[in-house]
Formats: C-alpha cells, structure tokens, sequence
C-alpha cells in the first residue's frame, strides 16, 4: 500500500553513506561496530594477516561481477613507540582543558581521531580507565567545597541550591563535549564490555558517589531536600520563587536516582502537612463556596507545579494529598455549615465544586444524606406554611406555585450539578413522597384549584407553551401525592363548572389535560371527566334541534334566547335540583323543552339546576340602562323588585321559595354589588332584614357581570367537597375489607390491616379502617371468632 | 542526553561565525559549504553546536582538518552531504547514490571515512 512504501522511501532517504555503502552491514545504533581494519594509516600490531583477508572476504561479498585484490603492504608500517603514550597524555590533557574550562587550543578533530586510533589499538580499557580516574578527582574536588563549607550547614542558608545548580551544570556541560571528543569510545569499548558504563552514566555514578556520599553523613542530600520543600511551601504561600532552579534541581535529582525514592516521599509527606494546616485554619474562616474555590485553586496549582518543575507522575500523589486534607477530613462540617445555604441561593457551580470533589475522596453518601434532608425540610416548610389559620389562605394559594419553583430548582441541581445520578433523583422522591403527605389532601386541592386557575380565561398572559409546561410540572408533582382522589374530586367540580359557565380558555388545553390525567390516574377517571365533555356537546346540538323544534312550532309567546346544558347524573358533580319559583316565561320554556327531550329520549328523566343557571336582563335604571348578567337566585330576586322598591328577606324567601342559605348568599351578593341596599351593616342578614332597590345605581361598564358569586368557590363549597371524599373513601374502605375477606374467608386483624393498607390508593388510617370494621360486624358482613378476638370470619 | 535548548541557543549566539564550514581533506583540498548541510555528518554536527571550545570553532570560519581523509573521498562524501540534504524534505523516492557517485575501487576508504564521520 501507499502508506508502507512512503515509509520505507523515508528510511531509504535518511540512509547514511556507510548503509549506502555497506547494504549488509547494519548501521544502527544498538548493534555493536566491529573494529575496522585500517591499511593504510595504522596497522593492527597483531593481527596483520587477518585483517587483509578479513578485507578481501568482504570486498567480495560487495559487488558481484568485480573481484578485488587487495594485496598486503610489503613493508608493515611502524608505529612509533611513544605514540600510545603520548596520546594518552594529549587525551588526557585535553580533558583537564575541559574540566578547568581551558579551550580553543586542542583541535577537536585530532582529539578524536586519537581516541580513534586508541580505540582500533585495543587501548580502549586503557583510556577508559585513565578518563574515570581524572573525572573521580575532578567531581571530588568540586564537591569537596561544599562538604568543606560550613556555613552550608545552616538551615536559612540559601546558597546551597545555586551552588548544586552551578554544579550541575557544569558537569552536564563537561561530559558532554567529553562523549563528544569520546564518542568512539562509548561506541565501541563500552558496548562490547557489558559491565562497562556509558560515559555519560559513568559521570552521573561518580556525581552521585560524592554528593550522596553514602559512608559518610550525607548532609547534602538532606539539606538539599529540605532547601526544595521550603522554596516549594513559600510558592504554595503566593511568594515568588526561582523556578529555573528548582527545575534543574529536580532534574539533577532524577538523574541521580533518589526522585522517587527520597524526594517524592518527603514532598508528599510535607504536602499532606501543609494541606492539613491550611484546611484545619480556612475551614474556620471562609464560607463554604470560598473554601470549595480555595481547593479547586489548590489543585490547580499543583497541577501547574507538576507541569513546570515537578514530575507529572507526582501529580497524582499530591491531587490525593489535597483532597485527603482539605475535603475527606472536613466532610461533615462543609455540608453542616454551607450546603443548605449553597441550595437555596442555587450557586450552580459552587455545588458542581462540591460534587466532583466529594465524589473523588468517596464522600457522596453524606451528600445524599444532606440532599435528603434539605429537600425535606425546606419541602415541609413550604407545605406547612398555610398551617396556621391566620395567614392560611394566603399562604395556601402560593403553595403551588412554591412547590413548582422549588422542584425545578432541585432539577436543575441535579442535571447541573450532580450529573444526572440517579441515586439523587430517587432521594428527590423519597423526600417529596414524604413531605408533600405530611398535610393530607391539601396539596391535592390546592394543584387542582392551581390547574384550574391555569385553565380559565383569566389566565391569558402566558403562552400555550408554557401553558403546557407549567401543567406537565404540575402533574410531575403530583405524582408524589398519595390521595390522588382528592384531586380529582376537586378538578372534576371545577372542571363541570368551567365548562357550564363557559369559562374555560382554550378546549386544546383541556383536552391535553385529560391525557395527562388518563395517564396518572388511569383510564376510568379520564373517560369519566371526557363523558362530560361529550355532554356539552350533545347539548349544543340539541339546543339546535330544539330552537327549530320551536320555530315550526310557531309558538306564541315572550321569545327569549335560550341554551340548555344536559349533564348526565353520573359524571357530573352532583348539584341542588331543588325547585324554586321561577319566572313564568322561563318555567314555560322549560316545560316545553322537558317534553321535547322526552320525546326524544324516552325513559329518561330530567331534573333542573337552578343553581347553576345564569342569564342576561335588560335593567332600567334612572342612570342608565344596563345589562346585568346574573345567576337565576339573582335574576328571580331582582325580578320582584319590579313590583315594588322594598322587600323583607321573609317575603323574598316565600315568593322565590329559594333555600334560605342559598337566598341569603344570593342577597350579599346583590349588595355587593351596589344594586340592592341594606339597612345593616356586614355580612348580617336576618329574616327580617329589608332590602331597598337603589335607585342611585350606576356602572361605567354597560354590561356588568353580577354573577361572580358562582364562579368563586367558597369555603362552604370546598367543606362540602372534602366531606363527599371522606365519605367515598369510607366506602372504598368498605368494599376492601369485604372484598378481601372474601377472598380469604377468615383473617386475623393484623393480617387485614395490612392488606388493606396495601389495597387502597389513598393513606387510610388504621384508625379509619377500624371503625369501618366495627361497622360492618354491626351490619353482619363479618363476625369475630368466639375464642379469639383478633380473628375474623367472612359472614355469607 | 543532550544540553538543553538555552546552552545551544547561547553557543551559536556568542560565536560570530559565517554559516560556512570548510573542510580540508589530507592533500590540502578544501571543501567550503554551509553547516546546514555538513550536519549531516554526526562527528562535523556535534563539532559546530558544542558548547565547549575548540580550535577550529574559534576563528570566524569553522575549519575542520580531516587528517585522515584523501580528497577525492571527501569530494564524494560533501556530494553525499547535498544529495541527502536535497531528498530528505522532498516526496520523490531519492536516485541510488551509490550507482552513480560511488567508483567501486574507492568503497573501502569510502565505508570507512563514513565510519569516522559518523554519517
């Protein structure tokens, strides 16, 4: 393929001239050099035959056709008898150039061309030797100084590091252009002989002998390291430290073997050290988010520490360090003294802090403790809020819109604090399936008024969108509800009175509603609610039918417009049907309607709810003429007064034959509204209380709304609705306990307790399913056993 | 091991030197061209960037007697030097050198004045 061939052209490229020249014979650097034979210049002592054949054999192997003789030297060139010695020392000299800095004088090239010779003389043991000789004396005498010095033994004397640096580079520098002008030493001497060292590890072997100096008390090594650890912990307080230093330090260090040995251990001992310290003394001092910033700069700071002058394998070593210190030792006082705060004021990032750094240390189960018990309380609060009757409506009515804000802050700390865990999101439902049942059916009612508030035309103001993402949230609640009767007794009245008023705003909404209702309350409860809707609509095309009916008719008489609401008696809520005097050409359209429907639907029959009804009467007033839309109470009542201006409540009561609570709101209301005046002052209203038509009314608007009173649930109506579900549940109780006894025929106490409890959707009390027991043995569906009193049998 | 990029940048700062080294083979034949390209050699590379002193760094032209060499070697040898400095950056699969530059009667002094050279 392409790729391999660009690859071998590179290597072929790069070929040096003596692979060029010798395709048999690999050049490269690991493999060891044979010593060439050299004819002309300089001749092995020894071995003079063998190398001319050594010569030709290879020659021969070169190129195939040409055959080459090489023909031995008649006369053997001599060497001088000096020439080894006196190389040596001109070695020899030159390094002691080196080492003392002397330079310019020797030529590099001889120098390495007499260490050639050396070398292809087999002298090669020889100047190895020598050289570690000169280079033992010469690092020894370096060192020597700072053994000597005194004043280096001191703690606050800052001159060792400079000098070791100085050292260092010196020696580095030295042994360089010593492998230089060596070079063919290293390469052949030292890779034949296999105990024998690089030069340049032969430098760093005796380097460490005298530095370290391991027979003697080596107070270098540890001052040295002492001097690291201070400039390290002065950078760690915010002072600025020579960082070339340090980093040539350590790299000596490494070079002389003791980094991980030595050195680490200490810098991780004193880092431990220090973060401890600091820990124990800032935990005290900052808040909570200021602390967790502290260690993730901390962190940081090793981090950068590592990469300038450390090594990166350290890095993790101290990143434990850190954490082990400063978190793991002060987990539960970071989550008693600023978690709750760091949840209410939502600091998103502070926690993201949080949770990464307790997750590394292991810590995440006092987090999800404390988690817990924030969603609690802070749950509990917001739900008790109302519990005091002074303030309690007006708490209660923000209840919802509390628990909303708080499930959503709770959300967003877990998708972007605590990435999503899972285990969180349970605790999130530990905790609300506990608070929000700690204020039984409250909750339930107040999302139900809450959602139907959302639903009415009252609330323009928001989106459809947001429409459907505050009633999702909604339901995301109430899921956590155990009474889910509760609500949907509340939203059906609600719901039934959206629609006959025709109050609701959009019937989209309505209907997503439902689904969400089919979807946590199941499919009974929605299609009942659906029923009603399929009522209404049933009823508008009967109002056609109907108005045709009466136009064919030709019905003679007063020609109202009229619209009739069918509910069939099941679905809806159930409503007062008792009958009151109502005007004649009202009850005239009634009869004639009930006939036509019955016409219609045989068998069935109907049953009229005044309550419920509203209508629009044209009124004369001496200010104005006006439209005043009224419930039918309102509208009977004020019909009287066309009669005459005054009336006590006994006669109104007597002629309209409405209820005396029902008349009684109905009065208030029309006094509220400034059309009737009242002797009394408040909300008093006795049988013999009198009402005055005024005469004074006036209203900028032309068409006023009088029928406010139906819409506005009363206290009187909730009361009544929370008795009808105390009431159904009794039943549901009822029907479980004979139910379950007849499946088992005989039981003990405990043992139907239990089943019980688990069989009904709401949270009954034992106490509850007690009394309907009793009850029920009253009523000969169970007996207890003579012997035994907590045993009961199934009666047949 | 090498020095780090600080004691390099240092020698060739303090040496006022031409970018020309010249090379002077046994029979008196010199040989002039650019460092750049002499590196190619690793005796000639580790001369001109040592931090040390040496004799033939310290005059403004780098001068490297090769004692050792004869001059129709070097010739072929500073031939190699531009051959290789020529294909080592280009994509074309590089001519065999060997084919056309090296005589086969001058292989053996060749092989071993690429020995010493180090190239």
């Amino acid at each position: 393929s392409r790729t391999s061939l660009d690859v071998s052209s590179q290597c072929s490229k790069k070929r040096k001239l003596s692979a060029i020249l010798s395709p048999d014979s690999e050049h490269d650097q690991g493999v060891e050099h044979q010593p060439l034979p050299k004819r002309r210049k300089m001749q092995r002592v020894s071995s003079g035959n063998k190398a001319s054949s050594a010569a030709s054999r290879r020659n021969s192997k070169k190129k195939q056709v040409k055959k080459m003789v090489i023909k031995k030297f008649r006369v053997q060139p001599k060497l001088s008898q000096t020439f080894e010695k006196d190389t040596v020392d001109k070695l020899m000299g030159a390094i002691r150039d080196i080492h003392a800095k002397r330079g310019g004088e020797c030529s590099f090239e001889e120098l390495y061309r007499s260490c050639q010779s050396l070398c292809t003389l087999n002298k090669g043991k020889l100047i190895y030797d020598k050289l570690y000789d000169l280079c033992d004396k010469h690092i020894e005498a370096m060192i020597g100084s700072l053994h000597g010095d005194e004043a280096l033994h001191e703690d606050d004397n800052n001159n060792l590091l400079p000098r070791l640096q100085d050292i260092w580079m010196n020696h580095r520098s030295e042994m360089h252009a010593i492998r230089q002008v060596f070079l063919m030493l290293d390469r052949t001497y030292v890779r034949q002989e296999t105990e024998c060292k690089s030069l340049w590890k032969m430098g760093i072997v005796l380097l460490k002998k005298h530095i370290l100096q391991t027979d003697k008390n080596s107070f270098i090594e540890v001052k040295l390291i002492f001097h690291i650890l201070r400039l390290i912990e002065l950078e760690r307080n915010g002072e600025e430290i020579d960082k070339v230093l340090v980093k040539n330090i350590i790299i000596m260090i490494a070079h002389l073997n003791i980094y991980k040995s030595k050195f680490e251990k200490e810098l991780v001992a004193n880092t431990n050290e220090y973060y401890l310290n600091e820990g124990n003394t800032l935990i005290q001092q900052l808040t909570i988010p200021d602390y967790l910033n502290q260690v993730m700069k901390r962190l940081d700071d090793e981090h950068k520490r590592c990469i300038q002058y450390l090594d990166h394998k350290t890095q993790r070593h101290l990143s434990i360090a850190i954490e082990q210190q400063m978190i793991h030792n002060h987990v539960d006082k970071i989550l008693e003294k600023g978690f709750n705060a760091m949840c209410d004021q939502l600091l998103i990032n502070d926690l993201r802090h949080l949770y990464a750094l307790f997750k590394s240390v292991n810590a995440l189960a006092p987090l999800k403790e404390y988690f817990y018990e924030y969603s609690k309380q802070r749950g509990l609060h917001i739900v008790n809020a109302g519990i005091d009757t002074q303030t309690q409506s007006k708490q209660d009515k923000e209840m919802v819109v509390k628990l909303l804000k708080f499930k959503q802050s709770l959300d967003s700390i877990i998708s972007q604090s605590f990435q999503r865990h899972g285990d969180f999101r349970k605790i999130i439902r530990k905790s609300w399936e506990y608070f929000i049942n700690q204020r039984e059916n409250k909750p339930a009612e107040l999302m139900a008024k809450f959602v139907d508030f959302q639903l009415q035309t009252g609330a323009r103001g928001t989106s459809e969108q947001e429409l459907e993402e505050t009633l999702d949230r909604v339901m995301d609640i109430f899921r956590f509800v155990n009474g889910k009767d509760v609500f949907q007794a509340f939203y059906k009245k609600d719901l039934a009175k959206r629609l006959l008023l025709n109050t609701s705003a959009s019937e989209d909404a309505e209907k997503n509603m439902i689904n969400r209702i089919r979807k946590e309350c199941g499919q009974t409860v929605a299609s009942n609610l659906e029923n009603m809707f399929k009522d209404v609509d049933i009823s508008q095309d009967l109002n056609e039918k109907f108005r045709l009916h009466l136009e064919k008719q030709e019905h003679v008489g007063n020609h109202i417009d009229f619209k009739i609401q069918v509910l069939t008696s099941g679905c809806w809520p159930t409503y007062n049907t008792d009958v009151i005097d109502l005007p004649p050409v009202i009850a005239d359209h009634l009869q004639l309607f009930s006939s036509f429907y019955v016409r219609i639907n045989s068998g069935r029959k109907l049953s009229w709810t005044s309550s419920l009804s509203h209508c629009v009467m044209a009124a004369n007033f001496p200010k104005g003429r006006k439209e005043l839309v009224l419930s039918a109470f309102q509208a009977c009542v004020l019909l009287l007064f066309n009669q005459t201006n005054k009336m006590k409540f006994k006669a109104i009561h007597s002629l309209t034959k409405i209820s005396k609570s029902e008349l009684r709101k109905t009065m208030l209301s029309l006094v509220k509204a400034n059309i009737l005046l009242k002797k009394t002052k408040g909300m008093e209203c006795s049988d013999d209380e009198e009402f005055k038509l005024n005469a004074k009314y006036e209203n900028r608007l032309r068409r006023v709304k009088v029928n406010q009173i139906q819409i506005i649930e009363t206290k009187q109506e909730v009361v009544k609705t929370s008795q009808k579900i105390y009431q159904d549940r009794q039943y549901q109780i009822d029907a479980c306990v004979v139910r379950v006894m007849k499946a088992r025929k005989q039981l003990l106490h405990q043992q139907l307790m239990a089943e019980c409890l688990k069989q009904l959707k709401f949270d009954a009390q034992p106490r509850q399913i007690k009394k309907r027991i009793e009850v029920l043995i009253e009523n000969e569906y169970l007996e207890r056993d003579a012997k035994n009193n907590t045993l009961y049998h199934y009666k047949a | 091991m090498s020095l780090s990029d600080d004691e390099e940048a240092a020698a060739n700062a303090n040496s006022k030197q031409s970018k020309y080294v010249k090379l002077i083979s046994s029979d008196g034949f010199e040989f002039t061209l650019e460092k750049e390209i002499a590196c190619a050699s690793g005796f000639i590379n580790s001369l001109i960037h040592s931090a040390s002193k040496w004799e033939e760094t310290q005059q403004p032209l780098t001068t490297l007697h090769l004692k050792n060499i004869k001059s129709d070697i070097l010739e072929i040898i500073v031939k190699y030097f531009y051959f290789k400095h020529k294909y080592d950056k280009s994509e074309q699969d590089p001519p065999d050198f060997g084919a056309t530059h090296i005589p086969p009667s001058k292989v053996v002094q060749l092989l071993m004045a690429a020995h010493y050279l180090d190239c």
